[in-house]
């Protein structure tokens, strides 16, 4: 265990706090706790990254980080008239 | 324990405090417009004191260009969902799909 | 108006497209190599044919008038100011924070509109919208929910009310000075 993975581990505790404003709140409210939990598990892969030693996860980072900007949008637009 | 990795640990401890922090704003803020602010230093200063300590830790390595390119990416998404997300909003909350007490404009 | 005949104008056109998919290959190609980290042969051969379908891509959408953004290099400067105004915000987040979580007291924000000169359909107007927008939202205690261009404002919300920061004061004043159109000759 290295401070990496403590972090890591410790970060995915914050996903419980998205998953109840996803749970209990508004549509769009819930949009807001899916980025925030995004851009959580973006960090969680960065952390795990250089916490395994395993350089593929920085590619999977990257990746998580370019679909989440696409999918929020893509929400956002729906939201405003769709659903 | 080296000054390097001090400064990772610090870095580190850092990061995630602030990440934990804006979950919990945007747990406790009321209403979606002010809990979109806490989005703002989720993605840019969390990430952006991560990828220092990769970088730290691995120098200007392909893991450090792509920690910082990660970041990079968050830090420039993250206006551009806030946008997005209050614009989605106020169209909702315009066109009564959407209501609440206070409308903005 | 370019009032020379078709034929003539040709070669410019054919020199500024190859010059933006060079322009746009370099990007793409440097961005490759930052991924990969290599100079073997096969990948640089690959990262060259990968920027080269994108490029032209890049090209045609371009070309097509889809991109309109051409902003002034001067505008990097306000990139300190910018870097400050998220510093200080994060400061006012953290004390809201503190107020709702610690001390227990409501904390709301505020949606005001901010003049804001609209402008017209170039590519520096353009840019200066998507800059403003970017410049506005990026400092975390403020966002922009909506432009609007019949009545040249901004609607902006912010947590915690403060003064105008630096990028929304100068665009306020902007909005405030007259700019001089056909349709706005002073009459009745």
């Amino acid at each position: 265990m290295n401070a990496w993975l403590i972090g890591a581990t410790v970060l995915v505790l914050g996903l419980v706090p998205c998953a109840v404003v996803m749970l209990r709140g508004s549509v769009v409210e819930a949009l807001v706790g899916l980025q925030m939990a995004g851009v959580l598990q973006t960090i969680v892969l960065l952390l795990l990254a250089e916490g395994f030693h395993r350089p593929p996860f920085f590619d999977l980072a990257l990746v998580l980080a370019l679909l989440a900007l696409a999918g929020g949008l893509v929400f956002a637009r729906m939201l405003e008239r769709w659903v | 324990m080296s000054a390097a990795s001090i400064v990772e640990v610090v870095l580190i401890g850092f990061g995630v405090a602030v990440e934990l922090a804006c979950c919990v704003g945007v747990l406790v803020m009321e209403d979606a417009y002010d809990k979109l602010h806490y989005l703002g230093p989720a993605a840019i200063v969390g990430p952006f004191a991560i990828a220092v300590a990769v970088v730290v830790r691995e120098a200007l390595s392909q893991a450090g260009i792509k920690a910082l390119l990660t970041a990079a990416l968050l830090i420039v998404a993250s206006p551009v969902l806030s946008h997005a997300t209050a614009r989605a909003l106020y169209i909702r909350q315009r066109d009564h799909v959407e209501s609440t007490s206070r409308r903005p404009g | 108006m370019d009032a020379r005949p078709p034929a003539e104008r040709e070669p410019d056109h054919a020199i500024r497209t190859a010059a933006t998919w060079a322009a746009w290959w370099a990007a793409l190609a440097v961005v490759w190599l930052l991924l990969v980290d290599t100079f073997q042969a096969d990948e640089l051969v690959v990262g060259a044919v990968a920027a080269a379908i994108a490029a032209t891509v890049g090209t045609v959408v371009q070309r097509r008038g889809y991109i309109r953004f051409w902003p002034r290099a001067a505008w990097v400067l306000e990139t300190p100011y910018l870097i400050g105004g998220i510093v200080v915000d994060c400061g006012l987040l953290a004390r809201a924070l503190w107020r709702r979580l610690v001390l227990r007291r409501p904390v709301h924000g505020e949606t005001i509109r901010v003049p804001f000169h609209h402008g017209g359909d170039t590519g520096r107007d353009g840019a200066r919208r998507a800059l403003v927008n970017f410049a506005v939202s990026i400092t975390p205690n403020s966002y922009v929910v909506d432009m609007d261009p019949e009545g040249d404002n901004l609607l902006v919300h912010r947590l915690v009310p403060v003064p105008l920061d630096r990028v929304l004061r100068r665009e306020q004043l902007r909005a405030r000075t007259t700019f001089p159109t056909s349709d706005q000759g002073g009459n009745p």
